[in-house]
């Protein structure tokens, strides 16, 4: 048993009395109180729904833009795509035969952009002129004939004019070849990209389902090659899309809301 | 009663395909399966977010539904004086169609409930209630085929389900607030009770 020394040393003891720590606890009470957010004590209620969605708009972009794809009602024609067929309307949809050259360079902009910013790389801005779009373009490698999936090619519109080209290998589930990406590179770059700048504002995209290992180490081999997955690149094009004015055009929407449908082969 | 409002939420999933299309391909995704629309931790919060308010469009129109059914066939029960009630779950069976999430999102955005007369032999009637961006519509199923003809606004022949229907495109709301939409349902279904109890 110990001795009570506080006598000894003149100190007297603490006024341990439940009354102070009663009000020790209602003080600390009402500070968590305050502190904690009212509705997170009384179950969270569900956000409001301006906020949520306004989430909708942030994944998705102006989804109440006539030009969204969301905004196509959903077709079952009973058909899938081919790859070529998708290739071929990408390429209708982007060239200035089809749509005028202001307009595809617009869309050519934008498709840059989004593949850009699907695939991780920093978009460089681009100003076009002499547009051209090509589809299944055809080369000789090694002697056996080959295709460049989309070659876009134009003119960068500044003090000397610099001929820049970016090439898309579009795949729905179809491997990389081997030796194809380098060859295609090298034959592009010595034919279609010219001058300073050029190489700059040039880009080799793979825009595919998210690939296999072993296309992945095709790729990590050709870093000028940047990826892209068809969804990320789809949801990017509809963000910068119709974040700019450009003219509704319904055909357009509903081809891409086809391709947006393949999205359970992807 | 307070007068019953759609959930904004709700009313604009049923008027914009855009948010139509986004809630349904949100909800369509598996939760197993990464999203590949999405490239980077941010987005993937992003994207999170946006899934809420994908359930919210969910709960909020479930919970509509119950509360439409409550305003239209409830009081109609209740103001008709009718004896029929409303068969219990516990005496429902597995294969009932019992009310599960995905049920109610699935099955066409309705809400029927089960009730039964008190004499015996009196057969089990669903009383159904659908929002969907076609309107507001009402339907009765009795099996078998032993519906009497029930009077306007209820169409006169049975829907491809056995169903009797009221017409569709006079109740499509042009706003969230339903104003008297709810006082003409309550009618079509008082309407509908007194020649189902005969």
């Amino acid at each position: 048993m110990s001795a009570d020394w506080h006598p000894i040393c003149g100190v007297s003891p603490p006024d341990w009395s439940p009354a102070w720590l009663l009000r020790l606890n209602d003080t600390l009470a009402s500070s968590l109180r305050k502190a904690i957010r009212p509705d997170a004590l009384g179950g969270a209620p569900i956000p409001v729904w301006q906020q949520s969605r306004k989430s909708l708009t942030d994944v998705f972009g102006h989804i109440d833009s006539p030009n969204h794809l969301l905004n196509v009602p959903d077709w079952n024609w009973g058909i899938r795509l081919t790859e070529p067929q998708v290739t071929k309307g990408w390429q209708h949809f982007l060239s200035p035969a089809a749509v005028g050259h202001d307009l595809a360079a617009k869309r050519v902009a934008v498709f840059y952009e989004a593949i850009c910013i699907a695939s991780k790389r920093q978009p460089t801005g681009i100003s076009i002129s002499d547009l051209s779009v090509e589809a299944e373009h055809s080369l000789q490698i090694g002697g056996r004939r080959k295709a460049i999936d989309l070659l876009f090619r134009w003119k960068e519109q500044s003090a000397s004019e610099q001929n820049c080209a970016i090439v898309v290998e579009l795949k729905f589930g179809h491997v990389l070849t081997t030796g194809q990406l380098p060859s295609y590179k090298k034959y592009v770059a010595q034919q279609f990209i010219k001058g300073d700048g050029a190489r700059h504002k040039s880009g080799f995209f793979v825009l595919s389902p998210r690939t296999r290992r072993r296309d992945q180490n095709k790729l990590r081999r050709n870093t000028d090659w940047s990826v892209a997955y068809w969804p990320a690149f789809l949801r990017a094009f509809e963000k910068i899309y119709t974040a700019r004015d450009l003219p509704y055009d319904n055909a357009f929407n509903m081809f891409r809301r086809a391709v947006w449908q393949m999205k359970d082969d992807f | 009663m307070a007068p019953l409002d759609i959930p904004q939420s709700v009313f604009d999933y049923m008027t914009k395909d855009g948010i139509r299309s986004a809630v349904d391909h949100l909800l369509a995704s598996r939760s197993s399966d990464f999203p590949e629309e999405i490239n980077s931790w941010d987005e993937t919060r992003n994207y999170h977010r946006a899934l809420l308010a994908a359930y919210q469009v969910r709960q909020e129109h479930i919970i509509f539904l119950i509360d439409l059914w409550d305003a239209v066939w409830g009081r109609a029960l209740q103001e008709a004086g009718s004896t029929l009630e409303i068969v219990p779950f516990l005496e429902q069976h597995k294969d009932d169609s019992l009310p599960s999430p995905d049920f109610f999102w699935l099955e066409a955005n309705a809400h029927f409930r089960r009730v039964r007369g008190r004499s015996f032999g009196f057969p089990v009637i669903e009383l159904g209630i659908e929002y969907w961006s076609e309107g507001i519509q009402l339907y009765v199923y009795r099996d078998p085929d032993l519906i009497a003809d029930l009077p306007s606004p209820w169409t006169s022949a049975l829907d491809k389900d056995g169903c009797r229907s009221t017409e569709t495109h006079k109740n499509i709301p042009s706003e969230p607030s339903l104003g008297g939409m709810a006082d003409k349902l309550v009618a079509a279904a008082k309407a509908a009770l007194s020649c189902l109890e005969m």
